[in-house]
């Protein structure tokens, strides 16, 4: 047999699964049931597309509102670090300078004793 | 359940697609009995199991369901169905390309279906066929499931008719140089 022969046995027609025009005719005249997701969309009323537009308006500007705020908060808390440190090396300084005047003081003093 | 009627022979066609037309479900039913098997069977030969063949099936009779003013005649029904099938089972497959891709035509057969030499043959014939590119098969699954020349498989799917003949050559080739490595 030639091989034009064995493709039209291997790919002769198979019947479908029983009672598949019952569920073709069903979905046509039945479409609300087997309706898609889009189909579904299409038939939502303008109204719940508005209120869901609005939603969707009031949750973007409260992240807005709520990103600004994080901001304002980390550049206070970052400032605040800052100053911290600022005066922590201010405090340092000082009480070395403190330091070297007491020492100071000392060394002549005890250097105007020594002639008498 | 909707119960359909089988279409009679004498049934006239193209009063059957007027009637379906103006909204008559049962006429309807009668279109999708007469053409079920060759949409399934093209579905199936592209997408491999029944299940994803019968709703693609499904969705091209509903598509043409929506087109049944448009279409004059029985044998334009015949041919809007065998057209958008091959369209769809291409897409389908282009967008399944990145999934599993069965390159073995499991034989759904029950268990107990003698295994017979033409059996093996047939079910390698259609693993081969399984295999080649998804425009090559839409071309070899019309010229020998649908038994159409190359002209009518050239308009069927809008390229040149020596297009369709290099397809068919090459994929010819193809299937004979793999029946005889594999032992034919």
């Amino acid at each position: 047999m030639s091989l034009e022969d064995d493709l039209r046995k291997a790919l002769r027609r198979k019947a479908p699964p029983e009672g598949f025009a019952e569920r073709v005719v069903a979905r046509v005249v039945l479409p609300p049931a087997a309706g898609s997701l889009a189909r579904r969309r299409q038939g939502r009323s303008p109204l719940v597309r508005a209120l869901a537009v609005a939603a969707a308006l009031v949750i973007t500007a409260a992240a807005a509102s709520y990103y600004r705020h994080q901001v304002v908060q980390l550049d206070g808390e970052r400032a605040a670090r800052e100053l911290r440190i600022a005066l922590q090396i201010a405090s340092e300084k000082l009480a070395l300078v403190e330091r070297r005047v007491n020492r100071d003081d000392d060394t002549k003093a005890s250097t105007r004793e020594v002639p008498r | 359940m909707l119960k359909v009627a089988q279409p009679s022979p004498g049934e006239g066609d193209d009063r059957l697609l007027a009637e379906a037309a103006a909204g008559d479900a049962a006429a309807f039913g009668c279109l999708v009995r007469q053409h079920e098997a060759m949409v399934f069977s093209l579905a199936r030969r592209f997408l491999g199991d029944d299940s994803a063949a019968e709703d693609l099936a499904q969705e091209v009779f509903l598509e043409l369901h929506q087109h049944l003013a448009d279409l004059q005649s029985a044998a334009h029904v015949k041919f809007w169905l065998r057209r958008v099938t091959a369209n769809r089972c291409i897409d389908r497959r282009r967008r399944r390309s990145w999934q599993f891709e069965r390159t073995v035509d499991v034989p759904r057969e029950p268990a107990i279906a003698p295994v017979t030499p033409d059996f093996l043959l047939e079910t390698r014939v259609r693993g081969l066929v399984d295999r080649l590119p998804a425009r090559a098969r839409i071309v070899v699954v019309l010229r020998y499931q649908e038994d159409l020349d190359p002209a009518e498989i050239a308009v069927l799917l809008g390229i040149p008719v020596n297009t369709v003949k290099s397809h068919l050559r090459r994929s010819l080739a193809s299937l004979r140089s793999q029946l005889r490595v594999e032992g034919r």
